[in-house]
């Protein structure tokens, strides 16, 4: 079996995920079902992608698989499926599960078969080869993973402030203190990815900061995060305001993974394809 | 007075913040889409295609001229071709660092009181009115209480009045620094990236094989910058992968100095050498047409004692080279994508027949003419490009950025707890109330309160 396989296989077990914890959202039932699905999902993934990582050696250009737009959806997706788990712990609720595992799901299957993103296994360029290349992936990751949940919070305000599964979704203070914590944790983290993106650049290149695309679109996601908190912080936003803007948020910083790369040229380019 | 100052509660405003935020946002975008730093007559070209792509056809070319026009002439005044060092986009920098400076003078002694403040100064109606307070009835002695909040990590102080007694102790109270730690550590970042452009550089420089070169170009300008040493380029090797992509590319540089050598090391991607605040980044690389290195490798024994002399030679295509009694050169050269295979190589020493064959690109090969054995490498020549830089700002930088996520750390997950346990002396129903506050986290802290609550209780039982 292969790596490729394993996450086919991943895929279609986060789509089961997601109808499951649909139903549980809206009939409160399988709840249960629909965590350990999502974990075997994740644990087929994680598979999945350790096997990548022998892969890349056996081919004798053994790197991280965090190095194609292929594989960096993959850990995208990885890591918006670890963080629900890690979010249904913490704050003992399932309701961001069908929103997340979409995502995922989604994330997934347009990297395996859209057709624009090449599934082969790349050698690296000498500009990735550093061991700066896993924490500044990794820190971004999960700044961006956080951001969809923030999103998540944010839409699922929406339904429930527009009397849409009243009964189902917590109060609206609870689901805006969600949101905010979420975002809270995505700015954190995105900050130290921009951070070790600095630095690698520095030990590489020579220049901590030169306002490549990807960067300035980075910089323009915290920026937009820290106008969000400020607007709470000090003018009191909440709710249906900062619901909406986390959603805007999660634009943007889709923008800043896929747009960038896509629409705009710069140091990032090796991302694209 | 401050607080009258029209100009100081500008300054000091979260609408001024939230403006120039907003607005360094939306701006940052331009240089995202307008190419950053290229020639005049690049944007004409830039922007006239860009307008083409919309009205495709005939009959608009008219039009498109006109806007590439006045829309290169825009550029220009707004310095759009250089965005992020324009006069407007280091005013909306510049007025965010006052924000920070004036907002955190407005507002951090106040905060400091907070930190500080004589907590059991507060009054019993205060502490018994606030949020989550629990009034409860119970025959534990005030002490034993005081037992049981020490022993749940809840250390603090006990104050005896003739009133009342009361216990406080408060948890994470200098995380209401947080907000200030993040604020000061965008002034440091910007303070470094001050410094490093007022005594710092970036520069490029190209070095061929077996030579020296002390002039760089800087990145801005391309103006010429004379290095205090030679930078002499030692030997450059390229490793491909199977498909013909650069695996690895590494130079070994050496800094001359007046005939001396100050250091020599091997550089490549991602491990640059560092000499007294100077760092050398292996860039890019090309190669020298018909130009190649010869390197012979001797042993000769002299009075018993075994030595390799090794010398290294610039060769151009079919050019002979001469060096003590022996000529040699490069007849023919084989090529596969656009990269040196082989070359073949010739050879004379002596009266012997010259030696003649082809020898793979950068192998060492052994060659025995005339009795004699050497050791040939015959290679392509390559020039290195190096990425000159000098930063002495990078350390405040860096100082900035570990502030800045200890400060996010503190601000976001460190609250402020405080309790008070209150007894009131004069009431004979010996009723204690236990009060606290959060800065945030405000329900798990009150889940808490209620929780110690419980525990107290169960003494009495």
């Amino acid at each position: 079996m292969d790596s490729s396989t394993l996450i086919g296989i991943s895929t279609f077990t986060s789509l089961f995920a997601t109808l499951l914890y649909g139903i549980n959202l809206m009939y409160n039932k399988l709840g249960r079902v629909a965590t350990t699905i999502t974990a075997i999902a994740l644990l087929i993934q994680t598979t999945g992608i350790g096997l990548r990582w022998i892969e890349s050696y056996q081919i004798g250009i053994g790197h991280a698989p965090l190095t194609n737009m292929y594989e960096s959806i993959v850990f995208f997706a990885w890591t918006i499926i670890l963080l629900q788990l890690l979010v249904e712990w913490h704050f003992k609720t399932r309701i961001s599960g069908t929103l997340n595992l979409a995502l995922a799901t989604i994330a997934l299957a347009w990297a395996s078969n859209s057709g624009t993103v090449q599934t082969a296994i790349t050698p690296l360029v000498p500009a990735l080869q550093s061991n700066w290349l896993v924490s500044h992936v990794i820190t971004c990751f999960i700044g961006y993973a956080a951001f969809a949940m923030t999103a998540a919070f944010g839409l699922l305000y929406l339904l429930r402030s527009k009397g849409i599964l009243v009964d189902r979704l917590p109060e609206l203070n609870i689901l805006d203190e969600l949101n905010h914590k979420t975002m809270v944790f995505g700015f954190i983290w995105l900050t130290a990815g921009i951070i070790s993106g600095s630095v690698w650049a520095n030990s590489a290149w020579g220049t901590y900061w030169s306002w490549d695309s990807k960067e300035v679109w980075s910089l323009i996601t915290w920026f937009f995060y820290a106008i969000i908190l400020h607007a709470r912080f000090t003018r009191g936003w909440s709710g249906m305001k900062i619901a909406t803007l986390s959603m805007a948020g999660l634009a943007v910083v889709m923008f800043t993974y896929f747009g960038v790369n896509f629409w705009l040229s710069g140091l990032h380019s090796y991302g694209a394809s | 007075m401050k607080k009258n100052n029209p100009v100081w509660h500008f300054f000091s405003s979260v609408h001024l913040a939230l403006t120039t935020l907003i607005a360094l946002a939306i701006t940052s975008v331009i240089g995202t889409l307008i190419p950053q730093g290229e020639a005049p007559d690049y944007y004409y070209r830039f922007f006239g295609n860009s307008i083409a792509s919309f009205f495709s056809g005939p009959g608009h070319n008219e039009f498109i001229n006109k806007f590439a026009e006045s829309a290169t002439t825009f550029t220009r005044i707004l310095d759009l071709d250089d965005m992020y060092s324009s006069w407007w986009y280091l005013s909306l920098l510049s007025i965010l660092a006052l924000n920070l400076i004036v907002c955190t003078l407005d507002r951090f002694p106040l905060t400091w009181r907070l930190i500080h403040q004589d907590n059991f100064k507060l009054h019993s109606d205060r502490i018994a009115a606030k949020q989550g307070a629990v009034h409860f009835k119970t025959s534990v002695h005030f002490d034993t209480t005081v037992k049981i909040l020490n022993k749940h990590g809840w250390k603090g102080e006990v104050r005896r009045e003739e009133e009342r007694t009361i216990f406080f102790a408060q948890k994470g109270r200098w995380g209401r620094l947080g907000v200030y730690i993040v604020h000061i550590s965008i002034l440091v970042i910007f303070s470094g990236a001050f410094i490093g452009w007022l005594g710092g550089f970036k520069a490029t420089v190209w070095v061929p094989e077996l030579e020296s070169v002390h002039t760089a170009y800087t990145q801005k300008g391309n103006f010429p910058l004379q290095l205090p040493y030679d930078i002499h380029c030692n030997y450059f090797d390229i490793k491909y992968y199977n498909n013909g992509m650069a695996k690895e590319y590494e130079s070994s540089i050496s800094l001359v100095q007046d005939q001396k050598e100050l250091t020599t090391q091997m550089i490549e991607v991602n491990g640059p050498l560092k000499y007294e605040g100077t760092t050398f980044y292996q860039a890019s690389y090309q190669p020298v047409p018909n130009s190649f290195v010869i390197t012979f490798s001797q042993d000769v024994e002299n009075t018993g004692k075994k030595k390799t002399i090794t010398e290294h030679f610039i060769a151009d295509y079919q050019q002979p080279i001469h060096w003590n009694g022996m000529s040699f050169g490069i007849l023919r050269v084989l090529r596969f994508q656009n990269k040196v295979k082989q070359e073949k190589f010739w050879f004379k020493t002596g009266d012997a027949d010259p030696w003649e064959g082809w020898l793979d690109n950068n192998v060492p090969t052994t060659v025995t003419v005339d009795g004699k054995v050497f050791k040939i490498t015959v290679k392509q020549r390559f020039s290195t490009g190096l990425q000159v830089a000098k930063d002495p700002g990078v350390p405040l930088v860096y100082l900035g950025c570990l502030m800045m996520l200890a400060g996010l750390y503190m601000a976001f997950f460190m609250s402020h707890r405080r309790i008070w346990l209150l007894q009131d002396n004069t009431d004979k129903k010996k009723f204690l109330v236990l009060a606290g506050s959060a800065s945030k986290n405000k329900i798990p802290f009150t889940d808490e309160l209620k929780n110690l609550v419980e525990k107290i209780q169960a003494q009495t039982r």
